[in-house]
């Protein structure tokens, strides 16, 4: 993450139709431009603050303040923007994606290596690992089908991380496709060897009569924070460690062991009370609660019920 | 932890539709966070509105949640995934470090080679000393200590070992004392006597051979080429096999005790020769330690210590000083060549050591002797010639010497011995069985050397056998002014007797005459 923004002072330039003020400061994006080294990769300051301006559309939106001092406020906000994106290396993915030589020498000697070692630690065996990595690199590339202007992956990396990281992203949502894909091309001989050729279909469970659970547990859920939320499941349903979860929340492990418990225990707090609210008593809020979820669906009194008239008639 | 109840596991994997309004701008419209923001979120570089929505997609898309786990493995994993060796890995291969290179190991390492460093400076500047030169170590393993199979020679004759061709060094004995005499000339003073008679109680004739196994060698060591003698400086400058120092020290002490044997064997056997017998020799050397530099001195220390095979016993400290003196004198500096050039004047100006005892000498192996003996000789030059050799030059000469040493073993015929009866034994390989050869019962044979095929052996009554044959057949050769005239034949002991060929040979009586001859024994002359 690059820190201490670039100069604001300057002679204004006009750059509309984006994000950007329709005047900005010209030392500004010559100074990106500087810091960026863009045009050691073939990248004019022109195409440099054409991608800028297409960046900061994509996640700052077009629109523009009406009034002067609004029109300031958003350009202080955008520059602050622009000079959080990771510069040199959008610099360098654009340039590649333009087909610049140079770049392209710089981008294989910083991340083929990088990008062989992404691709083993994602696929885990070796020869897949390489067919991932190489069709990765076809895409970065930009193969051209049938007489279609090359697009390269490329230029589709913005700077919000950084470039190892994009493509680390890009590998693994490649290696889930690829991997979703080929279940799907399971053979019929490989199903039925893996019982899911003649498996019966998994029936639509009936309607739950009493729905006041699973509202109140959505409501619990949808009460706690994102960063809860995500704890939890990537905890108790994805089986990540605390540890690899702390890792991605950059939080210590002991403090998400410790938010975990507290997480839980509220919750089982909030759905208590969210049932006790639709009409349950606390016993019978902790028995539903603690009850399989299988056995929300089966109204066993309205089956009893149907079986008592049964009997009736009979 | 507290197990989450099932019913929120299960709304969590099924959450409730989110508002679609709700999500940023980013996420509008799509199903999943692009690539950017996800590896934006994790490296933690978005906007806090941006991470929340990312986050708040995350905890409701186990595909996403899976993404980012997938692109972003634990650190370990990643290690674990650096460890696969380069040469699973496809393309250039960047220089990385491996895991045993970590400053957690090598702290180690720097310490070690820190010490070593010290160690090292320490030694150079003189404030630490090896506790023993090895090649002085060297010198007394190559000696004594490897004629130790000669006590065996108490035993039967076929179950005697065969000696090997080091066993016949000659200077290897007063190298030994080299080492050996300046803490022993103390301590065997007072352990002279008790240690000389048990080891004549349980079989003096062994230290008495051990004794007499250097005085053939001796007498076959003269005039040594200088490539010979560059060969064995080359080869005792090789590094010697691990010998624990209490067996060097073992055979230092044995060598001076076992000449101290013989020399009270001789008191008792012939008081006469005491006055007169092996003192030649061992006055011989004491000039030549005193004035000559290194090597003759070493070479005087070699003379005096064959002429300690034969001693008497208040000889033994002036032998002891005198191989101190030489000691001294090592340490002048004074080049192999010089060394070299010194030894074989004086090995050519040097009678052999002749001494009394039962000379142990393969017959064809007279070159080995030879070198052998230059090898123990040149053994006292080691401490400077390692100095002055390189070690490259070193491992070169050395694998030469043992090259030629194994070769000419290769032509010997045989291994020649006395036996403890006073018969002449024969090995017809080494380490292989002995056999007595009865050449004359009545004989009792003394000394025994061997060039080639021609092997000579002396014994009581001034008997002289010489075998062309090696040892087939023998005949007897008078010793005397006139082969005639029977009167004036030696009849005394012959105590040692040398060869270098089939026509040059000298004879030392108990009498402390030397007859030598130089047509093969048809005539003698007796030497002043």
């Amino acid at each position: 993450m690059e820190t201490g923004g670039p100069s604001l002072q300057g002679e204004p330039v006009s750059v509309s139709e984006s994000g950007l003020a329709s005047e900005a400061p010209r030392d500004f994006f010559r100074d990106l431009y500087g810091k960026a080294g863009a045009e050691k990769f073939g990248l004019s300051i022109e195409d440099f603050t054409s991608i800028l301006r297409e960046v900061t559309a994509k996640y700052r939106g077009a629109a523009t303040a009406s009034s002067s001092d609004g029109r300031e406020s958003r350009w202080v906000e955008t520059a602050q923007f622009c000079s959080g994106l990771h510069l040199e290396e959008l610099a360098l993915a654009r340039a590649c994606s333009k087909g610049s030589e140079a770049a392209w020498e710089v981008f294989l000697t910083r991340y083929r290596e990088k990008l062989y070692d992404a691709a083993r630690a994602i696929a885990q065996e070796e020869s897949q690992a390489r067919e991932l990595a190489d069709s990765l690199y076809a895409d970065l590339f930009g193969m051209s089908k049938d007489g279609a202007p090359r697009v390269s992956k490329l230029s589709y990396y913005t700077g919000r991380g950084s470039l190892e990281g994009w493509l680390r992203t890009v590998l693994a949502q490649e290696y889930v496709n690829r991997y979703r894909s080929q279940r799907r091309l399971v053979s019929l001989e490989e199903q039925t060897e893996a019982g899911a050729q003649f498996r019966a279909p998994a029936s639509d469970p009936a309607p739950a009569l009493d729905t006041r659970l699973e509202t109140a547990t959505d409501e619990a859920l949808q009460a706690l924070p994102a960063e809860d939320r995500f704890l939890l499941a990537s905890y108790f349903l994805d089986g990540r460690t605390l540890a690899e979860t702390a890792r991605i929340l950059g939080v210590h492990e002991s403090t998400i062991s410790r938010r975990v418990e507290k997480i839980t225990a509220t919750l089982r707090k909030q759905i208590v009370a969210g049932l006790m609210r639709r009409g349950m008593n606390r016993a019978q809020a902790v028995e539903a609660l603690d009850a399989d979820v299988r056995d929300l669906s089966l109204d066993v009194a309205a089956r009893l019920r149907e079986g008592i008239a049964q009997d009736k008639d009979g | 932890m507290e197990e989450l109840p099932k019913i929120v596991r299960h709304r969590l994997a099924h959450p409730a539709k989110e508002d679609a309004a709700s999500a940023p701008e980013t996420l509008r419209g799509a199903a999943h966070p692009d690539a950017n923001m996800l590896s934006g979120f994790v490296e933690r570089s978005l906007s806090e509105d941006e991470r929340m929505a990312v986050l708040g997609h995350l905890a409701d898309c186990a595909e996403c949640r899976e993404l980012v786990s997938l692109a972003f493995p634990a650190p370990e994993v990643q290690a674990a995934l650096s460890e696969v060796p380069a040469t699973t890995k496809t393309g250039r291969r960047w220089p990385s470090w491996p895991l045993w290179l970590g400053w957690r190991t090598l702290r180690w390492g720097v310490l070690a080679a820190s010490v070593a460093v010290v160690m090292a400076g320490a030694f150079h500047s003189g404030i630490l000393k090896w506790p023993a030169a090895p090649n002085t170590a060297n010198t007394a393993r190559t000696t004594v200590a490897e004629n130790r199979p000669a006590p065996n020679l108490v035993t039967p004759p076929a179950a005697l070992p065969a000696p090997s061709t080091e066993s016949y060094a000659v200077s290897g004995a007063p190298s030994a004392h080299a080492q050996g005499a300046r803490p022993l000339q103390n301590k065997l003073a007072d352990q002279e006597k008790a240690r000389s008679e048990s080891l004549l109680q349980r079989g003096d004739v062994g230290g008495l051979a051990k004794q007499k196994s250097v005085a053939a060698p001796a007498a076959s060591a003269s005039q040594p080429t200088k490539e010979e003698m560059e060969k064995s400086v080359a080869r005792l400058a090789a590094p010697p096999p691990p010998r624990p120092a209490d067996e060097r020290q073992y055979s230092a002490e044995y060598a001076l005790k076992a000449a101290r044997n013989q020399a009270n064997k001789a008191d008792k056997d012939h008081p006469a020769l005491v006055a007169n017998s092996v003192t030649p020799n061992s006055r011989a050397a004491a000039p030549v330690a005193a004035n000559e530099p290194a090597a003759t001195s070493r070479r005087a220390a070699a003379i005096g210590g064959v002429a300690k095979t034969a001693p008497m016993e208040r000889d033994l400290d002036r032998k002891s000083a005198r191989v101190s003196e030489a000691i001294q004198v090592q340490a002048q500096g004074v080049t192999p060549e010089k060394k070299a050039d010194q030894l074989r004047d004086q090995l050519s100006a040097q009678n052999p050591a002749v001494s009394a005892g039962q000379a142990i000498a393969p017959p064809a192996q007279a070159p080995v002797a030879r070198e052998q003996s230059q090898q123990g000789v040149a053994s006292g030059l080691v401490p400077q010639a390692t100095q002055e050799v390189t070690v490259t030059q070193q491992q070169a000469g050395a694998a030469a010497a043992r090259q030629a040493a194994k070769g000419r073993r290769a032509r010997l015929s045989a291994y020649w011995s006395i036996s403890a009866a006073g018969r002449i034994a024969r090995s017809r390989a080494e380490g292989g069985p002995w056999s007595e050869l009865h050449v004359d019962d009545s004989v009792k044979f003394q000394a025994v050397s061997a060039e080639g095929n021609d092997v000579w052996a002396g014994g009581s009554g001034g008997a002289l056998y010489h075998s062309t044959d090696g040892g087939n057949h023998w005949a007897r050769v008078k010793i005397g002014p006139n082969q005639t005239d029977d009167q004036a034949a030696v009849t005394a002991t012959i105590v040692s007797l040398r060869f270098s060929d089939s026509q040059h040979g000298e004879v030392v009586t108990e009498a402390h005459e030397k007859w030598s001859t130089t047509d093969g024994g048809a005539h003698w002359s007796l030497v002043q």
